[in-house]
């Protein structure tokens, strides 16, 4: 269970989180939603530690916890960026193994499972040799995903899942958000489509615009 | 004519000894010193930016045989005394790192923030994330220029014979004054243009390696 409490954020004099209760049980989604500007892009990256907040806590189980602490092995929030920012220069595979090798020093067997494992949960296995740039959009939001959860987050978080993808495959997004959700992956899901955030979230957050 | 030029050419080409030694060490020198300057350049470390940029606006602002000058004949003065070719090396290596700082700080700030915050959500450390994010890329994106400058840097090698070193152009030209004829110098412009053709082609093969990602 992720838990927010009191959160507060602000740019300059402009208050972009205002005290902020927010509780995610786990193995549930929650859709943050509102228009550009509203501040939830920024409530994604101050979970990601991109940001530091200027009150309030985290607490993952209870536990409070600062994201922005880059010496904790264990990482809380995965992240799927907007334009995915895949590594052009490493293969689909050592994308996905590149933290788990570095930063968890797993050895080459443990990895490469995981790596597989994952390729074959996300229907990547045929392309771990490719390179980003031979890969579609669903592709690389799909290998993004990997690479996040290679990491063993405790939650996955997306900015705008939607926006850099054909309007067509937004149903594809769907599913594959609500197949991780079968498998008890918990989900926080950035979005300005209500539709779409109606349709995945157990809980909607609103965001109101500026 | 040409029984000349074949005659001439065993000389011209014992030059190249040094020419290539003071090529190689230049190259060993700068590049690193080059993407350390590059990396302050692109950071907010106000104070070392600033010194940075005056060296290398000193560096790419007067001719380098002005500075060859300085080194060798000037820095004595103060006490500071190098033999003829440590002098060339040390104003080889300080000129042609500043480029190379300028061409790796262009590279550097290219990579988009995106990537330092995928590799910081991954939790890869800066040096993790300069190691195996950053250089990749940087070396890719940058390659067209450093080849440029490793070119120039063949024929600039021919400025120390101002420093009274026997590279290929000192002999070609105590050639021609020996023998009062410009022939060793078309020998001169023949071996530069085999190094040059040499480094042409190489940089060619690793841009091609290169090519596997977009």
């Amino acid at each position: 269970m992720l838990e927010l409490k009191q959160v507060s954020k602000s740019f300059g004099a402009k208050k972009v989180i205002d005290q902020l209760d927010l509780t995610i049980e786990d193995g549930s989604i929650l859709a943050v939603v509102g228009p550009s500007g509203g501040g939830k892009t920024t409530l994604l990256r101050t979970l990601a530690g991109l940001e530091t907040i200027d009150s309030g806590s985290f607490l993952l189980d209870g536990k409070a916890f600062d994201p922005t602490d880059t010496k904790e092995q264990e990482q809380v929030v995965g992240v799927v960026f907007q334009d995915f920012q895949l590594f052009p220069h490493l293969s689909v595979s050592e994308n996905i193994t590149l933290a788990p090798k570095m930063v968890l020093k797993q050895d080459k067997a443990a990895y490469t499972a995981k790596a597989e494992q994952l390729a074959e949960k996300l229907g990547l296995s045929d392309l771990l040799a490719q390179y980003p740039f031979q890969l579609s959009g669903g592709q690389r939001q799909r290998v993004a995903i990997a690479r996040a959860m290679a990491m063993n987050p405790k939650v996955l978080a997306y900015d705008e899942p939607t926006s850099a993808l054909d309007p067509g495959l937004r149903q594809q997004v769907e599913q594959l958000i609500l197949d991780l959700k079968k498998e008890g992956v918990t989900q926080i899901v950035v979005t300005h489509d209500l539709v779409f955030a109606e349709n995945i979230g157990d809980q909607l957050l609103k965001v109101a615009g500026e | 004519m040409f029984e000349y030029l074949v005659n001439v050419m065993p000389q011209l080409i014992s030059g190249t000894g040094i020419t290539v030694k003071l090529f190689a060490l230049t190259l060993i020198g700068s590049i690193p010193l080059g993407i350390l300057f590059a990396f302050v350049l692109a950071s907010r470390l106000r104070i070392l930016k600033l010194i940075v940029q005056v060296y290398v606006w000193l560096m790419r602002g007067t001719p380098l045989l002005l500075q060859l000058i300085f080194v060798f004949y000037g820095l004595p003065i103060l006490g500071i005394v190098f033999d003829r070719f440590e002098a060339a090396l040390i104003a080889f290596i300080i000129n042609y790192a500043a480029y190379f700082a300028e061409i790796f700080r262009g590279g550097i700030q290219s990579i988009p923030a995106g990537q330092y915050e995928a590799a910081k959500v991954l939790r890869l450390s800066p040096i993790q994330t300069i190691q195996k994010i950053i250089i990749p890329q940087v070396v890719k994106i940058t390659l067209p220029s450093v080849g440029n400058e490793v070119i120039n840097l063949v024929k600039d090698t021919s400025l120390v014979y101002i420093l009274g070193l026997s590279d290929v152009m000192r002999i070609g030209k105590i050639a021609m004054e020996r023998d009062s004829t410009l022939l060793p110098l078309v020998g001169v412009g023949l071996i530069y243009l085999v190094m040059t053709g040499v480094f042409t082609l190489l940089l060619k093969q690793i841009e091609t390696k290169l090519d596997y990602y977009r």
